[in-house]
């Protein structure tokens, strides 16, 4: 857990992240929502008859999970994030994650994984776990995967779910 | 439904009195609360999840994970090594389990008398609440006709393998197989908690809070008179500042595996209860997954049709060095997202796996916990420890080998094992050195959690255990453990029937101490 907390020290270094028209981040910090956008672009990249992650809003939708859940979830993956964040320089990676071309990122990342320190190796996976999950329930993934679909014709979301949209549409400017 | 309601309805501080209030409305509580009102008992439920019925199973994974599961999906082990999944609403995991229905085998009760003084819970008493139960829950072997093709190419190759296959008892009536079990059934055919005890113990008179935590337990010496409970924002999972007050005759804790004990250490009771929180078990459920050359569709139909028994004891050689064994193996049944997040690899690797998902198929393993882990406060934190080493990790590498095995010899082009270094074999010659290879540090591999129990031991010795056979707390007049915290160890089966039928029987005592 020591290299969580140094993970959540991190967080004073804000330069260089902004959110994009349109983002909101209610459950990650601005910069831990642009750090998780660079990993969707690596994890969930719209190719092979699948649509691009950030698109489809698999960004947001970790968003909501992290407002969603309770305050130690929310602190360790905030910490995991900025963790994931500032450490390629210790792996041979010259700059930050979100900063790496997408190869350099997938190679840092795959590191990551399979290192020796077991917290890189949770914070990396808790991140991989959580942005494939997410792709892979949007309904727009299902038929370049042979997913044919939920029996159940609507969706009906969770009361979280419908909160956290009200919030993100006042926090975007938009009428509740 | 009448009878119950949720944190929504809830305007004021509410002060309810009954016979006995039971906290959690899974298969320790519900059942409880059942047998309670059946012998005219008032009782009072308080279940801090939602309330939500087949017209709330929208089969979506991300939508239900977030409506019924404990921590969303999200908790695990302390050291990251173990998914803990549980259930965090009305009917509790029953509503997201898999409805395989196992009596407790005798050969376990039998290790529970005379290893630990487990008394009153043999099998000649078990039995007429195992027969009862199996009648209420429509308990029948699987039918050919449930199963998917996952299941019949796992039978087929455990067959070739010479292994004995089981039919899986099942607890359902009118399952359509739509496969979505893991998500609560839309169709109210598996027959969990919601559509059983539940709403049968409401029609005798018992009442129910949904999205009501309890949070304290106010004692006076050795008797408890009240409990505290706050109301939840659904949205949130916050408390509204709004109270239920339960004053009751005795109070039953069936909070589950992990929130039983939780909350018990939460009270101080730790303290004079030095085995609070110990002997924690959780059935680690290791997985492989394989592709086929066929389609197998593993999210239709049941999950698991047929299982090998044979293995559930560990085997061991004369001179007492582990052989085999130590878990029930089973078809695995995952659904696109769930895939997504254990396959292996990223990119490339992941993208040939999940572009060829209708081939992909799995087995799964319920490991007979052989090292015990705990469950203990940190501050306000809770961390449960599962230890994935010595005899435990034996049970795991051998329970890979033998899914590895299963798969191959039923047409797998490639097995894998989810661990982080992306483990795969294509032919039975590389699967002893595959496992053997397999590095088991936390984190590095998906092991799922869920059957817990174990944190409220029953035995006499109240520095060895928390509950006495009649399930009453040491030391306390009328506060009681009706869940699998319960057990002396795993059950070594899928655990709702043990619980249910615990439940069965501790309601006597727990009626006597209600004064009623
Ligand atoms: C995916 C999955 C599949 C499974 N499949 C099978 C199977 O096929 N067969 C089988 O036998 N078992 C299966 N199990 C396990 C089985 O479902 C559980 O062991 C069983 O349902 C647990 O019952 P319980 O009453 O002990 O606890 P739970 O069902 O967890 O119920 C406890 C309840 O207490 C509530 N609670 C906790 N703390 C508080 C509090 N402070 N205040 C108020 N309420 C509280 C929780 O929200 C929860 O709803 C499965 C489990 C999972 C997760």
């Amino acid at each position: 857990m020591v290299l969580l907390s140094a993970g959540g020290a991190l967080s004073w270094w804000t330069v260089g992240y902004t959110l994009r028209e349109g983002e909101v981040a209610l459950g990650l910090s601005p910069k831990a929502y642009c750090v998780v956008r660079s990993l969707v672009e690596l994890l969930c990249a719209g190719s092979d008859g699948l649509p691009d992650g950030v698109a489809e809003g698999v960004v947001e939708r970790i968003d909501e999970e992290v407002w969603s859940s309770d305050d130690g979830t929310r602190e360790d993956l905030e910490s995991a994030i900025q963790l994931l964040e500032h450490l390629p320089p210790w792996f041979g990676f010259g700059g930050r994650l979100s900063g790496l071309s997408i190869e350099q990122r997938e190679a840092c990342f795959v590191r990551y994984l399979q290192c020796d320190d077991t917290v890189i190796v949770q914070a990396a996976t808790a991140l991989k776990q959580m942005a494939h999950f997410f792709f892979f329930t949007r309904d727009a993934t299902w038929g370049a995967i042979g997913y044919d679909g939920p029996w159940v014709a609507a969706p009906k979301l969770p009361d979280s779910g419908v909160r956290y949209r009200q919030l993100a549409d006042e926090a975007r400017g938009k009428p509740a | 439904m009448s009878g119950i309601r949720v944190g929504s309805e809830i305007e004021a501080d509410v002060d309810v009195e009954a016979d006995v209030c039971v906290v959690g409305s899974g298969c320790g509580g519900a059942t409880l609360a059942l047998a309670l009102a059946e012998r005219g008992l008032s009782v009072v439920i308080l279940e801090q999840g939602g309330y939500y019925t087949k017209r709330d199973f929208d089969q979506r994974e991300a939508d239900m994970l977030a409506k019924i599961d404990g921590g969303r999906g999200l908790s695990t082990s302390d050291d990251g090594g173990m998914l803990l999944t549980y259930g965090n609403n009305v009917g509790g995991a029953s509503v997201h389990y898999w409805a395989d229905s196992y009596r407790t085998p005798a050969d376990r009760l039998e290790v529970w008398a005379r290893e630990f003084g487990v008394e009153g819970h043999d099998l000649a008493t078990l039995t007429p609440h195992f027969e009862r139960l199996e009648r209420d829950l429509h308990v029948h072997p699987a039918p050919d006709e449930l199963a998917n093709r996952m299941n019949e190419l796992f039978r087929a190759g455990a067959t070739s393998l010479g292994y004995a296959v089981e039919r899986i008892p099942q607890a359902r009536n009118g399952c359509i197989k739509s496969g979505h079990c893991a998500q609560g059934c839309a169709y109210d055919a598996k027959q969990s908690q919601l559509v059983t005890h539940i709403p049968r113990a409401i029609e005798l008179g018992a009442s129910l809070f949904a999205d009501v935590r309890a949070r304290r337990l106010v004692f006076e010496g050795r008797k408890l008179i009240r409990l505290e409970a706050d109301v939840l924002d659904r949205a949130t999972g916050r408390p509204t500042g709004r109270e239920v007050r339960v004053k009751a005759g005795a109070f039953a804790m069936a909070a589950g595996g992990y929130g039983t004990p939780t909350f018990l250490l939460k009270q101080g009771l730790g303290v004079r209860l030095p085995a609070l929180g110990k002997n924690f078990f959780c059935n680690p459920c290791p997985m492989s997954h394989a592709r086929f050359d066929e389609p197998v569709v593993m999210w239709r139909n049941i999950p698991a049709a047929f299982a090998v028994e044979q293995f559930r004891l560990a085997r061991f050689d004369a001179a007492g060095r582990y052989v085999e064994g130590g878990y029930l193996l089973m078809p695995n049944q995952l659904h696109p997202g769930s895939l997504a997040a254990i396959l292996p690899g990223i990119g490339r690797s992941h993208r040939e796996w999940m572009l060829a998902l209708p081939q992909v198929g799995g087995a799964i393993a319920w490991i007979d916990d052989a090292e015990l882990g705990s469950i203990e406060m940190r501050g306000d934190r809770v961390r449960v420890h599962v230890p994935i080493e010595g005899a435990n990790a034996s049970r795991i590498r051998d329970a890979w080998k033998k899914q590895a095995n299963v798969l191959l010899a039923a047409g797998a082009r490639i097995v894998a094992f989810g661990d982080a270094r992306d483990t795969t074999v294509t032919n039975a010659s590389e699967v002893d050195a595959a496992v053997a290879a397999i590095d088991l540090r936390p984190a590095r591999n998906v092991l799922a959690a869920p059957h817990p129990g174990g944190g409220c031991r029953m035995g006499s010795d109240p520095e060895l255990s928390v509950v006495g056979s009649d399930h009453r707390v040491h030391g306390m007049d009328n506060l009681f453990v009706t869940d699998p915290s319960v057990f002396p160890t795993p059950p070594s089966v899928d655990p709702s029937l043990t619980i249910m039928a615990f439940s069965l029987v501790a309601a006597d005592a727990i009626a006597s101490a209600s004064g009623r």
